[in-house]
């Protein structure tokens, strides 16, 4: 093998027939692959949720202030790898090493909210009773319904003695006779509207019945028998979390690929800065286009997730 | 392989370019497009506790801000508006079968009897 073969070409300089350097190429090519592979992962979850029957779709499982605030963490790891990239441009390694601290900080960040996201999921859980209770038998389910007489198939809330992806055969097993669970301030059958207007009524003290569920601490049991099935907010929960921990999880595993790859050239892959600059600057370039691409995932999720 | 003329030829490697007024044009782009995003993070948030009469509508909102925000990473943050032709090209028939993908929840509307009603 001669010399002239062993070098890579296109690393810095342009491909006349396809006008890039193949390292951009390369990224565009893959990130056309992962355009597809989220593409169908979103077109299914956009089907699941036109199926969904009126009524059927949780709303407000989701913490919206937490989402909103990661996705502002993402975008500014997005803003500081772009400058990170431009300070190369000028040549001034330390500025990049400093935007890139903050970046690796922000996609760790972003990581340790999901985190703490997903256990609080994992320790949320929904009970689905054998028969419908109303809320006038119950007063600690006054969130769950608007109506005192309406059926109350379900309730959601914390369940005693459960531990992540406890099910009712592992509380069964372990002697459990009863059932305590002490409900959450409003059931997802409300729509998102009537939750707000009721957190609205909550805060002015005019919801009689709002007020009686804030205030009430209380559990309320039911034996073993009485109830059908409970999950956690985990896949098996249903169609919705299923969902949410498919495209969250694959979305935090490209967070994490991006984490490697920049600490990769951060510590590293650091040494090619001083002995080819330009190919260097094009490898930090190429891997923030795919934590761009990351970036405009999220962009997307949260809507999807968080408020559809 | 047959030899039609010469391969393309190295360039001899040159100093790095740097255009530093280009540069700092680029930033302040970024910069703008930063203010841009944090500002459409804010308006779906604030927009879902104002909501509008239908749910419908605040989830179109919330989906059309997306597509904005998403627009202006791909435009400036992955250099797409001043991006090479031959990724315009990639992305064209990626888009096509993004769109196929996405045509498909059409048929939503045949599936459990009720379903689909947002389709209707």
């Amino acid at each position: 093998m001669n010399q002239a073969h062993a070098t890579i070409r296109y690393t810095t300089e342009i491909r006349e027939d396809t006008g890039l350097y193949n390292g951009k190429l390369g990224m565009w090519l893959f990130l056309a692959s992962e355009v597809m592979l989220f593409g169908a992962l979103f077109s299914a979850y956009v089907f699941l949720r036109l199926s969904a029957r009126d009524g059927e779709w949780p709303h407000g499982l989701l913490n919206i202030p937490i989402g909103a605030f990661n996705t502002l963490v993402l975008i500014t790891s997005s803003l500081t790898v772009a400058l990170s990239w431009t300070s190369l441009k000028m040549g001034d390694f330390q500025r990049y090493r400093r935007f890139q601290f903050v970046t690796l900080g922000c996609a760790t960040a972003f990581l340790g909210i999901k985190s703490w996201e997903y256990y609080d999921k994992f320790n949320h859980y929904e009970v689905w009773l054998e028969k419908p209770v109303t809320a006038k038998e119950h007063p600690q389910l006054a969130g769950h319904s608007t109506d005192p007489d309406a059926p109350i198939a379900s309730i959601i809330g914390h369940v005693e003695g459960a531990r992540p992806f406890t099910t009712l055969a592992s509380l069964e097993e372990a002697g459990a006779t009863t059932v305590t669970i002490h409900p959450d301030k409003f059931h997802y059958r409300l729509s998102a509207r009537q939750q707000a207007e009721r957190r609205k009524a909550e805060r002015s003290g005019e919801a009689e019945t709002a007020r009686i569920a804030a205030e009430s601490h209380e559990g309320v049991s039911f034996d073993v028998s009485q109830i059908d099935r409970l999950s956690a907010f985990v896949p098996r929960h249903g169609t919705f979390f299923a969902n949410y921990f498919t495209l969250t999880g694959l979305h935090a595993l490209h967070v994490i690929g991006g984490i490697l790859a920049f600490a990769f050239l951060l510590w590293p892959g650091a040494r090619m800065w001083r002995d080819d600059p330009e190919r260097y600057t094009n490898r930090v370039e190429v891997t923030g286009l795919f934590w761009h691409f990351i970036d405009l995932v999220w962009i997307f999720l949260f809507p999807i997730l968080y408020l559809l | 392989m047959s030899s039609e003329g010469p391969a393309h030829t190295l360039p001899t490697p040159s100093a790095p370019t740097v255009d530093l007024h280009h540069v700092q044009l680029e930033q302040r782009r970024f910069l703008t497009v930063y203010a841009v995003l944090i500002f459409g993070t804010v308006l779906t948030v604030a927009m879902y506790y104002v909501h509008f009469e239908e749910m419908w509508q605040t989830v179109a909102v919330a989906l059309l801000i997306a597509a904005v925000k998403g627009a202006f990473v791909a435009a400036v943050f992955m250099h797409l508006w001043h991006g090479e032709r031959d990724v315009h090209k990639i992305l064209l028939y990626t888009g096509v079968v993004v769109a196929a993908l996405f045509g498909l929840s059409i048929f939503s509307i045949f599936n459990i009897p009720g379903s689909g009603h947002l389709l209707r």
